[in-house]
């Protein structure tokens, strides 16, 4: 056990007597006058807790309840009161149907009267008056009160109902409702809902192919040669086109000179005339003179000239 | 028994003029009020106010007999109330008189019980425990002072004014003359010695 941890107390706690006494013997032994130093605690008296017992006044009658059941019989009374003053709160809903004032002591005497006929069941002790027994014309009036009270309430409630009947008819349910008249012109929302589909549309494939990977190298080729296979007609296509075209070239006679000298190359890939003679040189136009040049100096031809004609007029 | 008289011009007490809330003041006011031969009297009834409880209880705890205690602290207020006029403040009003419960209580068990060993346990204080009826009703407390029977009564001192009283090791060593290391050291084997006894008994 750690002590430290968790400190257990001294038990020798001096009682304020004890306290005094000893204080007043000190002040004796040392000479001085002795005086109360240590303050009584002041007694708390125990909390008794109470429970709640209603009683009730009326008309000069105090009833006090014996036990505690009997408190069960004000809640009924209250709610009873309850029921009571609701068909007042109804009666002041309306103001045209005229009626009449209900006197304030006919509602208390009914009150009064429940209660009388609720308190005879359970044994309520009086205390200070003796009721004597109703004579027969009082419970006549009792009856006449208790069948006018019931009347009223009868007259409220179907007031009630008939007030409630009426705020009725200011709602209308919607399935009888009018349906609104459409408005002239273009249906604009509409078209501009199916505007905005479709730019969604548009763009969400937008962002579906940026999103996608990039195809490898193996996909690429794959795709190349089924391509190719659907270029083959396309292919064929120009091909014929080409030959159709081969057709109508020109014949080699109409050729300019200098375009003689490349059509072997231009119509059969093959290289022109590799040598030129000088007397074939000499007939050629200026344009085809230079045409030899070029073709000399790129290797193609091979001029076969006397050095003399390479003047500085050619060069 | 008397008083020796002390060194004061004896005058008419008068009733002060201005009347002083003493339970406001402070330990170097109240010692002041002290020495101030009209309010001598409320200065050292304020002290005994203050002080008495705990004094009280310290010395209980340290001769567990009621009686006992009653005469000690009464020797010890008796020495304060003879010895203020002399109080430099050099220390705490607090450890001085603490110091002054501690002789008293030493002397007092000298007095009554002559062969008394300090240095060794006290276990005629076992006895006085187990007659005490106030203290039967609450176990764990009853046990701690039955183990603290089983102390060295110099080590029981340090302990009860660590444990109970919370004064610090600074206070017990100008209290006791002791250094601050082997109070510490004191106090520990006190600790794990009472908690060895709680296991057993």
């Amino acid at each position: 056990m750690n002590i430290e941890f968790s400190k257990i107390k001294t038990p020798f706690h001096p009682d304020h007597q004890q306290m005094s006494d000893l204080a007043a013997r000190i002040q004796k032994k040392v000479g001085i006058e002795a005086q109360e130093l240590f303050e009584k605690p002041e007694l708390k008296e125990p909390v008794i807790p109470r429970n709640p017992v209603q009683l009730s006044v009326e008309f000069g009658n105090s009833f006090v309840s014996e036990s505690m059941d009997d408190t069960y019989i004000e809640t009924d009374v209250q709610t009873e009161v309850q029921e009571v003053e609701d068909t007042n709160i109804h009666e002041s809903l309306e103001s045209s149907v005229p009626t009449k004032e209900e006197p304030k002591n006919e509602l208390v005497e009914s009150q009064f009267i429940e209660k009388l006929s609720i308190e005879e069941k359970s044994p309520l002790k009086q205390t200070d008056e003796t009721i004597d027994e109703p004579t027969a014309e009082e419970l006549e009036a009792e009856k006449i009160r208790s069948a006018e009270v019931e009347r009223k309430r009868a007259e409220a409630a179907a007031r009630y109902a008939a007030l409630l009947d009426e705020s009725r008819a200011d709602y209308i349910p919607i399935s009888n409702q009018v349906p609104e008249k459409e408005t002239k012109g273009l249906p604009w929302a509409s078209i501009l809902g199916v505007v905005a589909s479709f730019a969604a549309i548009a763009t969400a494939w937008w962002v579906w192919s940026l999103i996608q990977a990039p195809m490898s190298i193996e996909q690429v080729a794959e795709k190349s040669r089924i391509s190719a296979a659907s270029v083959t007609p396309v292919v064929a296509v120009y091909n014929s086109s080409v030959n159709n075209k081969e057709e109508s070239l020109v014949e080699l006679d109409e050729l300019p000179t200098g375009s003689q000298l490349v059509a072997d190359l231009i119509f059969n890939d093959n290289n022109p005339t590799s040598s030129v003679s000088l007397p074939h040189f000499t007939n050629m136009d200026e344009q085809s003179k230079v045409s030899m040049v070029e073709l000399e100096n790129n290797g193609l031809v091979l001029m076969e000239l006397e050095d003399e004609i390479f003047s500085n007029e050619w060069l | 028994m008397s008083l020796p008289e002390r060194n004061i011009v004896k005058t008419e007490m008068r009733t002060p003029a201005v009347s002083i809330n003493f339970s406001k003041l402070d330990e170097a006011q109240l010692v002041s009020y002290f020495h101030k031969p009209i309010y001598t009297e409320d200065a050292f009834r304020e002290l005994l106010h203050r002080y008495q409880s705990k004094i009280y209880a310290y010395v209980r705890n340290m001769v567990i007999s009621r009686e006992d205690a009653d005469d000690i602290t009464q020797l010890v207020f008796i020495k304060v109330w003879q010895n203020l006029n002399s109080f430099r403040g050099e220390s705490k009003l607090n450890t001085w008189i603490y110091r002054i419960a501690s002789n008293e209580t030493i002397s007092f068990l000298r007095k009554k019980r002559p062969e008394i060993d300090f240095d060794q346990a006290q276990m005629f204080m076992v006895d006085a425990l187990q007659q005490d009826e106030s203290i039967s009703e609450r176990e764990i407390e009853a046990k701690l002072q039955k183990a603290l029977c089983y102390l060295p009564f110099k080590q029981k001192l340090v302990f009860v004014l660590r444990y109970f009283e919370d004064l610090n090791y600074d206070e017990i060593a100008e209290l006791t003359q002791t250094s601050v290391s082997a109070l510490k050291s004191s106090y520990h084997h006190a600790v794990k010695k009472i908690e060895i006894y709680l296991g057993v008994l």
